[in-house]
């Protein structure tokens, strides 16, 4: 009763929010059309973009600002949710703009990484959301040149401990570093969800990311096996150390199985190989999405006074962002309309 | 007063000169000079060239001094040369003897510190370290793994691994221990340890017994050092608390030595390998030169001479200040702003006599006047402040004008005032209108000084034979003249008396004002110089007519800055009645008493400090800039003369 209260307010509003995304209908249309400006005046006739977009000048565009754009509205839409929560409402959406704080940072190390001085991270996107939303100073973070730097900068963020560890490593890479923070953040979400959430809501978070970390540990599992013949022992220390419906004994006998095939019927045997007929090992990556959402959908209609109506929408959000961007590129290289949507279906 | 002095030159044997020093220089304050800069002309004299003995034990003792606590606390106790010298060899000897085993702790200390650096994370581990490092069919490693991979290690690998990992401690990021891996599995086993993060930790075998044990060794050892070194830290402590009289006493006497041995720096000697004399130039004042003649006379190895003030015409003599007791504090205003020369008038008479009278009357009042002059009399006696002793003159020039004003602690009714009440005493001036009388007489009283300060300027100027700062000259008899004109037609004016007539007047204020104008050519004529008027006469005549604009500005401006004496008389009177309405005893009745005192305190400080402060700025500005240079040097003497 409790949540159909402090939810009632925030779930219709999302709800609203929700009918103005980009349907997979409208998705059709736009790949119809011949080039980007026509995209751009297309979006801006709908709900979603009308408001914001509408003293934009589609020519004068460029399709990375428009990528930029889209970014920058999914930070819009976040803080609108923000400002509308409750309290408690507001545990869960800060749990999750993290993921937008290491988004960023692994935007910047990619740049450290690479020397692509010629193009720096462009953060005006992030800029007024990190504000408001977060204690990374950005500017401060963008002026470093080595990972020294940036490194530095973080001390006294909770970024800092995971990275700094790494630091320690013999020649870490980019991946070390961009995994020491996924891990650090996963681990954050699965033992702090008790603490911070309970009831309907706690049940919700715990199935979500249960099925995400399990399915992301699977996934790298078929990677590491499939493209890089990676020893056990490298796998293991790669995985996230949280398990919902894979048992410790089928995660060690997937990684130990000799042969990719030997590793497949291993999978039919899980608890989602049981579940999903359709998933099998070779199509994970494009599975994961499509589960991921399934999920997300299905919980928020079962509950919609829960916490997963939010994941569920900001899921949402991302995705059609994602979406829209593909369409564009399709669009912008003329790539057959069937074939396109094809690409992000698959998304 | 300026004492008169003597120049005088001391000479002698070579090696007499300490003894000399020692017996007449402590007893006679001479300044001296660097005799071979004095006497260029006797090309026969060499720099008295000999190394200071003390200097070397003086640097020594002045370093310990330096670490002694509050140093300046400590009296110094007599000491002759010998008994300093030899106690700053005994506590050097001391302390070299503390510092060496410091150093020898530090040394182990850092011998030690790797190995137990090494050992503390196995600490736990019962067995022995030279037996594992020994182990011949089984493969070890030492080291330390992060706590995520060890989880993920224990969880998915190592029941299914050939090795034991022997967990030691951990922190907050890693666990500590040691694995063991059978030889023919080293391989396998290392690499997959490695793939977790294991990073090996070398252990060299210089361990004794379990790693228990030979952690508890080092750290018993380690905490013995650091013991050693906190008592020897104490050590050093006691050791400078327990000399420090020592230290303090043996400074002094080296410092004394070491400067009667600096004498050397100023003096000159005759050339030649034998019966050379030392030569000591300098300045005496007049008593203690002849003072000092007298005493020498019997002495046979030294020979004085002494000359009249003027004959080394090059330096002037240094001034030594001589005033009257009371006027000895105000001494401390004319070095603030510069000693005069030694042919300049001493002004400290003349200033003490106008700053108090002004104090007084800026801030008349019986009650805090007296608070003043007592409160700065025991702050003088007792403290020997020099400003004190000013307030303390100041305060009795307040009392009285506290009695001529007729207030008491801001009371104006319960004294009879002998003269005026600056708030209500109201004067008619033609031209102005009503005024405050105090005004008036203020600024009277400012052209009363400023026609003074000329006069000073035209006596100096006399004494220094400066032609155009004795007659042309703003402050000059031409500048006298002017003013005086302005000051006796205004006198005239408020009396209600005739002016003179426009003749006279023209020639009263004429005839200054092209003198002034005409200054450099008119003292080039009086000097009897070729050239009398300079070369660009146009550029000539425009600076002088801005100059000549500039005097006379100046001359409205100094003269209105005398008002202030009214204004703060005025202002005083105000503020204590601000203080008494505050109080209630305005509306009749008992005022309220802790507010009386609190505001009289209140007005005392702050005005007591405005008001000095004001009246030092018309003493330099008004008065000083007329007639006073203040370029003098100061006579220091080489010894101070030792108290009796």
């Amino acid at each position: 009763m409790g949540n159909l209260l402090s939810y009632s307010g925030i779930s219709a509003k999302i709800r609203a929010m929700q009918s103005k995304l980009t349907t997979e209908k409208q998705l059709l249309e736009i790949l119809q059309l011949s080039d980007v400006p026509q995209v751009i005046a297309y979006l801006k006739r709908t709900p979603e973009y009308a408001e914001v977009w509408k003293d934009l000048d589609e020519n004068a565009l460029h399709r990375g600002q428009i990528e930029k754009l889209l970014k920058t509205s999914i930070f819009h839409n976040f803080s609108r949710i923000y400002q509308f929560a409750n309290k408690e409402q507001r545990k869960f959406l800060e749990l999750y703009s993290k993921r937008y704080e290491i988004r960023v940072l692994k935007e910047i190390m990619t740049d450290l990484f690479d020397h692509r001085d010629t193009d720096p991270v462009d953060i005006t996107p992030y800029c007024e959301f990190f504000r408001k939303h977060s204690r990374l100073d950005l500017d401060k973070l963008t002026a470093c040149t080595t990972m020294e730097e940036l490194i530095a900068a973080l001390k006294g963020h909770e970024f800092y401990q995971p990275l700094s560890q790494i630091r320690n490593h013999e020649n870490a890479l980019l991946f070390d570093y961009g995994m020491a923070l996924d891990l650090y953040y996963f681990s954050q979400i699965w033992n702090v969800r008790k603490k911070l959430f309970s009831g309907n809501d706690l049940k919700e978070i715990t199935t979500a990311y249960g099925e995400k970390f399990d399915m992301l540990n699977l996934q790298f599992i078929f990677r590491s096996k499939k493209y890089f013949h990676m020893a056990p022992a490298d796998i293991y220390a790669l995985l996230i150390p949280m398990n919902y419906k894979l048992k410790k004994e089928e995660i060690n006998a997937l990684v130990e199985s000799t042969t990719y095939d030997q590793a497949r019927a291993l999978f039919r045997r899980t608890y989602y190989g049981r579940k999903y007929e359709h998933l099998e090992a070779h199509n994970l990556e494009e599975f994961y999405n499509v589960m991921l959402r399934d999920t997300l959908e299905k919980e928020a209609r079962r509950d919609p006074y829960s916490v997963a109506v939010l994941y569920s929408y900001l899921y949402h959000k991302e995705h059609e962002v994602y979406r829209l961007t593909i369409a564009l590129e399709c669009v912008r290289y003329g790539v057959d309309p069937q074939e396109a949507l094809q690409y992000i279906r698959n998304n | 007063m300026i004492e008169k002095m003597k120049f005088l030159s001391i000479t002698g044997p070579k090696a007499d000169i300490d003894r000399m020093t020692e017996t007449y220089l402590s007893r006679y304050e001479i300044h001296l000079e660097n005799a071979l800069a004095e006497l260029t002309e006797d090309a026969n004299l060499s720099p008295f060239l000999e190394i200071n003995p003390y200097r070397e034990a003086l640097t020594s003792i002045s370093s310990f001094y330096e670490q002694l606590e509050d140093p300046e606390s400590i009296t110094p106790q007599k000491m002759d040369t010998e008994t300093a010298v030899s106690v700053v060899r005994r506590i050097q000897r001391e302390s070299r003897e503390l510092e060496e085993a410091r150093e020898k702790l530090h040394e182990q200390h850092a011998e030690m510190i790797d190995s137990l650096k090494i050992i503390r994370p196995f600490r736990n581990l019962e067995y022995d370290v030279s037996e594992i490092l020994k182990l011949q069919y089984i493969h070890y490693r030492f080291g330390r793994i992060e706590k995520q991979y060890f989880k993920k290690f224990e969880k998915y690998i190592y029941d299914t691994l050939d090795t034991i990992f022997l967990k030691c401690s951990e922190d907050e990021q890693y666990y500590y221990g040691v694995y063991f891996v059978p030889k023919h599995q080293a391989h396998k086993v290392h690499a997959v340890y490695s793939s977790m993060h294991f990073e090996q930790i070398f252990v060299p075998d210089c361990y004794q017994g379990t790693a228990k044990e030979a952690f508890s060794i080092l750290d018993k050892l380690h905490k013995d050092i650091h013991a050693g070194l906190e008592q020897n830290k104490k050590d050093a402590e006691r050791f400078l608390t327990d000399n420090r009289t020592a230290i303090v006493s043996a400074k002094a006497a080296l410092e004394a030595c070491s400067s009667s041995f600096d004498i050397r720096r100023l003096a000159a000697c005759t050339k030649g390998e034998n019966n050379t004399f030392y030569i000591l130039c300098g300045w005496m004042t007049e008593k203690d030169a002849l003072a000092f003649q007298e005493d020498i006379k019997d002495d046979d190895k030294i020979f004085c001479l002494m000359e009249e003030e003027q004959s080394p015409a090059k330096k002037t003599p240094p001034t030594k200040l001589h005033n009257l007791k009371l006027f000895r504090p105000f001494e401390m205003y004319i070095k603030m702003y510069g000693l005069p020369a030694y042919n300049e008038m001493d002004p400290t008479w003349f200033v003490a006599l106008t700053y108090s009278f002004i104090f007084g009357a800026m801030f008349g009042d019986v009650g805090q006047g007296l608070l003043l002059f007592f409160g700065g009399l025991i702050l003088y006696k007792t403290k020997h402040m020099d400003l004190a002793g000013i307030i303390s003159c100041a305060g009795i020039f307040s009392t009285f004008f506290g009695f001529m004003y007729g207030s008491i602690f801001g009371f104006e009714e319960v004294l009879h005032a002998f003269w005026l009440k600056p708030m209500t005493a109201m004067m008619d001036v033609p031209l102005v209108g009503r005024l405050n009388a105090v005004f008036v007489i203020a600024i009277g009283f400012g052209m009363f000084l400023i026609l003074t300060c000329m006069v000073f300027n035209i006596i100096n100027s006399v004494r220094n034979h400066n032609t155009e700062k004795t007659w042309f000259d703003s402050n000059a008899v031409a500048g006298l003249i002017f003013y005086g004109s302005i000051a006796l037609s205004a006198v005239l004016l408020v009396s209600g008396k005739k002016l003179p007539a426009a003749a006279v007047l023209a020639v009263m204020f004429g005839i200054p004002l092209l003198l002034m104008f005409l200054k450099e050519p008119l003292t080039n004529l009086v000097e009897k110089k070729k050239q009398i008027f300079p070369e660009q006469k146009g550029m000539f005549f425009v600076q002088s007519f801005f100059e000549l604009f500039e005097v006379l500005l100046s001359y409205l401006s100094n003269t209105l800055s005398f008002l202030r004496i009214g204004a703060f008389a005025v202002s005083h009177a105000a503020m204590m009645e601000v203080v008494l309405m505050l109080a209630g005893a305005t509306e009749g009745g008992s005022p309220n008493w802790i507010i009386v005192v609190l505001g009289n305190l209140f007005v005392c400080a702050m005005e007591g400090l405005i008001v000095g402060i004001q009246v030092l700025r018309l003493e330099y500005y008004e008065i000083f800039s007329r007639f006073y240079a203040g370029n003098g040097r100061e006579f220091l003497p080489f010894k101070k003369r030792e108290c009796q």
